[in-house]
């Protein structure tokens, strides 16, 4: 559901990103985006954490977040861009920085990888573009 | 709702299916030391705590029900830590399926909001919650209560009160951890212990606590959650692969237990 108060919320939030901020209309777009990838897991009883991670890309280099895995879900993290000439991909390692092997999608400006922790933790997501061009992106995560 | 009503122009769950691609490359010290911790992403919600105990046995969520807090707290930290702390019940009623405990929370959420003039932030909300939990929409009962945390953060953030929605985080956190220690303690498991892991996330509450403002962080309750935070982190950040003992455990309910209290408990 888009909120009255997204446009404020998600500013706020890229200003807090090792990805620069993006413009608020730039963000929407790609939240929209984002949450229409998440909402094929919802059929299958995934649940979407509201709150996106959102900003621009870094050329040249992956964004990175730290994530708390909990061990016996399951876990789709989406993610998009508004450039639809750019490739996206999202991966998962380890705390450590070890790839996991997990399901990955991509089509473009839209990517998603799932994952089925065996230990709960920190795991690393990282979303990375494939022009060396600085676009803005959102992600959001699925849980069940 | 949008991404439900958008589903069926996806490219089609047949053409979405996963595909392999080459694996990345590992990622080098300096990327790791750089990744950020975020509170809206970095740490688990209630919900999926509770969803992974619910797998490896067939927990009593009811038995961690508990009466609400007081509505008579005038206090705007306190407030915020108890709004944190009913939201976190607001999932566990979710898991455990309970409709009028749902209503019930959602109730009490709806007055500490008020107390703190959010009410209208939380009034569509409360109808909505209302209406999952009749429907026994449980899944989308979760997602609409992360709904409710994220909104009154951004409520409270458009009002210049940061701090408050730190404090309301926190609050749903303690909750969740109180609520799945006490299960484990009452059940333990290896495999659920191993579930409790949460490395950063006391630690990210410590560097957020400290950085309050005077007047808040020198609530007496917050001082004391301050004081006894460290022991948390420590009790949430074993190495992987070792999981907390039984005794452990115990500590960390007992732990969870009194820092709750502090929140829950009667100005004076």
């Amino acid at each position: 559901m888009i909120h009255s108060s997204l446009f404020s919320s998600l500013l706020a939030f890229a200003t807090i990103l090792n990805a620069s901020p993006a413009r608020g209309d730039a963000v929407i777009t790609c939240r929209r985006a984002a949450l229409e990838i998440a909402g094929a897991w919802t059929n299958d009883g995934f649940r979407l954490r509201e709150r996106p991670w959102a900003g621009i890309l870094p050329a040249g280099k992956p964004a990175l977040a730290r994530v708390n895995l909990i061990a016996g879900n399951r876990y789709w993290f989406s993610a998009a861009t508004n450039a639809a000439s750019t490739f996206i991909s999202v991966n998962i390692y380890t705390e450590h920085g070890t790839p996991v092997t997990a399901e990955t999608y991509q089509d473009g400006p839209l990517a998603a990888a799932g994952f089925a922790p065996s230990q709960s933790g920190l795991y690393l997501i990282a979303v990375s573009e494939s022009h060396g061009t600085p676009v803005p992106f959102c992600l959001v995560y699925s849980y069940k | 709702m949008f991404r439900r009503v958008c589903l069926p122009t996806l490219l089609g769950l047949g053409a979405f299916a996963s595909a392999v691609v080459s694996a990345p490359q590992p990622l080098d010290r300096e990327q790791i030391r750089g990744a950020e911790f975020l509170e809206n992403l970095s740490i688990p919600n209630a919900g999926e705590l509770f969803a992974a105990f619910a797998k490896i046995g067939k927990p009593d969520w009811t038995s961690h029900f508990r009466p609400p807090p007081p509505t008579s707290i005038t206090s705007r930290p306190l407030i915020a830590l108890n709004l944190g702390t009913l939201i976190a019940d607001g999932f566990l009623a979710a898991e455990a399926q309970d409709r009028q405990q749902v209503k019930n929370v959602s109730r009490e959420i709806k007055l500490l909001a008020k107390s703190i003039g959010l009410e209208q932030e939380f009034m569509v909300r409360n109808n909505s919650i209302a209406d999952f939990a009749d429907n026994r929409q449980w899944e989308a009962l979760d997602e609409e209560l992360e709904a409710v945390q994220s909104e009154l953060a951004s409520a409270m953030s458009g009002r210049h009160d940061d701090e408050l929605a730190t404090l309301m985080s926190f609050g749903c956190w303690l909750r969740s951890m109180e609520v799945v220690s006490a299960q484990l303690a009452a059940h333990y498991t290896t495999e659920g212990a191993g579930i409790l892991r949460q490395p950063g996330v006391g630690e990210f509450f410590t560097a957020r606590l400290g950085a309050l403002p005077t007047k808040v962080r020198t609530v007496p309750a917050v001082v004391e959650i301050q004081r006894r935070l460290p022991a948390l982190s420590a009790a949430l950040s074993l190495p992987a692969g070792t999981p907390p003992s039984i005794d452990a455990v115990a500590s960390l309910q007992s732990l969870t237990t009194g820092m709750l209290s502090l929140i829950t408990a009667q100005e004076k």
